[in-house]
């Protein structure tokens, strides 16, 4: 693969003890690929690869992007961070270092951990009346039993 | 190319939240109604969060941004003159298919801001004329909630208990407690149980790409089956462009192309439009004739005008703990009205609702979630695994006042694959909005810190959150002032309606959509009480 973008997509997301630098995974060939798919992401990929070809005697690549074009430079950066955080090494080092499943989210989706809790307020009536008599009757109701359970039949009766 | 004629009762055009929502009311009565939609069914399976590479999919071909998501159906929306993106959805379902599905509903105040409050514009109804919809509404959506909220007016027991808290929410909710901040269980129409073909929330996450399980509501899975089952008709792939009148002013029906590029006419009795509050005035501001130079039924050039979004400011917290936000719906648990009704002693008017949410996978993250910034380069792990299944974010929704300037219109130099111009949407922030902003940024920041929040990080709106369309054809009893009449027909074509967010007067700091699909079951009750079909 192009050896300029490998230089770009490292300095974006260089790797570590845990994680895997974007060259590992091969993120330039994958950009790439996605880029494919649609017109206009490729004449910007094509512009990605032009930007870095003039500028392949300067060290430190994404930087010089970011300062010199900054739209080029965003449609970049989520250009590499999508192949890059899609790749199934990295959802597996994301999964080791979370406590995210390393799966889709369907079928099975996630148990949600919860407590419950009660609010605080459960009989103030808090609402504005609207100034009509309606609006009053309903608050005098409402106030005198907050926990009513109300019927359809009753609220159909509140029509003009 | 000769046109193709045929003649049906009524036609809807749109088939998303409240064409749905109407067609069905109307079938239910034995009315012969016809719907067309410019899109194409869609299956469970597209919502393509089984596949490994859903988070691509999700900046992709599930992106709420047509302008983005290019589908086939999408039109395009110019919005170089808007800070805030549309998003939407064009197809069977319309915007459903990828909404989050929280409801709450509007208060009784919301439909009288001017005489109450002095801004913006009342609605020629009220909270109690659509009281009977919203219930008929919660029914078929299915709607799990807690009822009982001293906040609301009164409403029957919900369908299925509330979706969990999890446990950034359960924080936020003691932290609510302590400060003595009114909030309650969102109301949702996310099924908790299972409720026939539709199975109970798994929690998966993201439910804006749509729900593979059936639990989050779409029209798509709730009120169209019932209305064709009673008779309605559907036509999927036909894209209207526009309505015909004839020389008397009254509607004849609508030229559209089909799937197969045919060009067609359908004559009806009555044209409704539910095309959304962008898809809409764009359908009729193409629709101009000798007798509307301005578009159809604009003698008032109310139509475009007055695009209200809801700005957005969102304040993520970082925790210490893992509160595993990647789990649970993703846009809400509680409803947190404390700051809803005016207050003359702040230096805006009327309020905001905050709102919970959760649910970024591992590539959102990294990209910056909603509001905050991770690095690039060399520190960008550790940044990760600090905010990745540790934040929280409030969301704050505004209630944005109508302003004229901010509009939609059509811009003839794009078209879409019919032809039809695109819509441009022009919209800035008012002043009442920004300190409205400064206000909920600040309420949301004090409690994700009461919450136990280490860091907050905060955008004064989401770019991206251009999805609650309204007031773009607003409803009023000055037909000088508004488009359409409080039966949701235009002042000037006796037999058009539009029954989507075009219609609000005012915007609400709520999610809209169980209260524009109330407006439209009504607006079918009141069609056929009329006997006009
Ligand atoms: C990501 C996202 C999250 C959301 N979350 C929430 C939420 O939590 N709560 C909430 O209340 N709301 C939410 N919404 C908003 C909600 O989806 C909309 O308010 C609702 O769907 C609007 O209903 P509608 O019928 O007016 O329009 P839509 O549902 O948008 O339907 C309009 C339909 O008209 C069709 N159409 C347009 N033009 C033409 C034409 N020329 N010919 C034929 N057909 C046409 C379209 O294809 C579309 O199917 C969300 C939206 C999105 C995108
Ligand atoms: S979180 Fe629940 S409602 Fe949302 S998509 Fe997943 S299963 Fe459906």
């Amino acid at each position: 693969m192009n050896t300029l973008l490998d230089r770009f997509t490292d300095d974006l997301l260089p790797g570590n003890d845990h994680w895997p630098a974007a060259t590992e995974i091969e993120v330039g060939a994958a950009m790439q690929h996605l880029a494919s798919t649609d017109s206009e992401q490729k004449s910007l990929f094509y512009r990605l690869l032009d930007f870095l070809e003039n500028h392949k005697e300067r060290p430190a690549l994404a930087e010089i992007l970011e300062a010199k074009d900054s739209e080029l430079f965003g449609f970049a950066k989520v250009l590499a961070f999508e192949a890059y955080y899609i790749h199934p090494k990295v959802r597996e080092v994301v999964a080791s270092r979370s406590m995210y499943a390393n799966r889709s989210p369907q079928p099975a989706g996630f148990p949600v951990v919860t407590r419950r809790v009660i609010p605080w307020n459960e009989d103030e009536i808090l609402w504005r009346s609207d100034g009509t008599e309606r609006s009053n009757e309903v608050l005098i109701e409402q106030k005198k039993d907050p926990k009513k359970t109300w019927t359809v039949e009753e609220i159909r009766q509140w029509r003009r | 190319m000769t046109a193709l004629h045929d003649e049906v009762n009524v036609l809807v055009v749109g088939a998303g939240a409240a064409g749905a929502a109407f067609t069905w009311r109307l079938a239910s009565m034995g009315v012969a109604v016809t719907c067309l939609e410019q899109g194409e069914w869609q299956s469970p399976e597209s919502s393509l969060t089984s596949l490994e590479n859903w988070e691509s999919k999700r900046l992709r071909e599930r992106s709420p941004n047509p302008n983005i998501r290019r589908n086939a159906a999408d039109y395009p929306i110019l919005d170089d003159t808007s800070i805030i993106k549309p998003a939407i959805f064009n197809g069977v379902g319309g915007s459903t298919i990828l909404w989050s599905a929280h409801t709450p509903r509007f208060r009784p105040s919301d439909f009288r801001v001017k005489s109450l409050d002095g801004v913006g514009a009342d609605w020629p109804i009220s909270y109690w004329d659509l009281a009977e919809y919203y219930e008929i509404n919660d029914e078929i959506m299915g709607t799990s909630g807690s009822h009982g909220d001293p906040g609301n007016p009164p409403r029957t027991p919900r369908t299925t208990p509330p979706v969990p808290l999890g446990l950034a929410g359960s924080r936020i909710a003691d932290a609510l407690n302590d400060l003595k901040w009114h909030w309650w269980p969102s109301d949702g129409n996310i099924l908790t149980l299972d409720r026939g073909s539709r199975k109970a929330c798994n929690g998966c996450g993201p439910c804006e790409m749509g729900c593979a399980t059936g639990a989050r509501a779409s029209v798509d899975i709730t009120y169209w089956p019932e209305a064709l089952a009673l008779g309605a008709e559907l036509r999927t792939g036909a894209t209207v462009r526009r309505v015909l009148v004839d020389t008397t002013g009254r509607a004849t029906g609508v030229e559209w192309t089909d799937h197969a590029g045919q060009e067609r006419v359908t004559h009806a009795i009555v044209v409704v439009m539910a095309c959304n509050g962008v898809g809409t005035p764009r359908i009729l501001l193409n629709s101009v004739s000798k007798e509307h130079p301005r578009g159809l039924g604009n003698s008032s050039d109310q139509l475009g005008r007055n695009l209200m979004l809801h700005p957005i400011p969102v304040v993520t917290g970082v925790f210490d703990e893992d509160v595993q936000s990647w789990s649970g719906n993703d846009a809400f648990a509680l409803l947190i009205q404390e700051f809803y009704e005016n207050d003359e002693s702040r230096d805006f008017k009327r309020g905001y609702e905050m709102q919970v949410t959760r649910g970024q996978g591992p590539l959102v993250t990294a990209l910056g979630g909603f509001s905050h910034d991770i690095p690039w380069g060399l520190g960008h792990h550790e940044a990760f695994e600090k905010y990745f299944g540790h934040v929280a974010t409030v969301a704050v929704t505004c209630e944005d006042l109508p302003h004229p300037n901010n509009r939609v219109t059509i811009d003839p130099s794009v078209t879409d694959r019919c032809g039809v111009p695109a819509a441009r949407m022009s919209y800035e922030l008012e002043e009442n909005s920004k300190k409205m902003i400064k206000h909920g940024v600040k309420s949301a920041t004090a409690l994700l810190v009461k919450a136990g929040a280490r860091e907050t990080h905060a955008k004064p709106f989401a770019p991206s959150a251009g999805f609650h369309l309204m007031g773009t054809a607003r409803m009023g009893s000055n037909p000088k002032e508004s488009f359409v009449n409080q039966a949701c027909r235009s002042h000037d074509v006796p037999n058009l309606l539009v029954i989507d967010g075009s219609v609000f007067a005012s915007a609400g700091a709520v999610n809209p959509t169980p209260t524009l699909q109330a407006v439209a079951l009504r607006a079918a009750d009141l069609l056929r009480e009329d006997a006009l079909v």
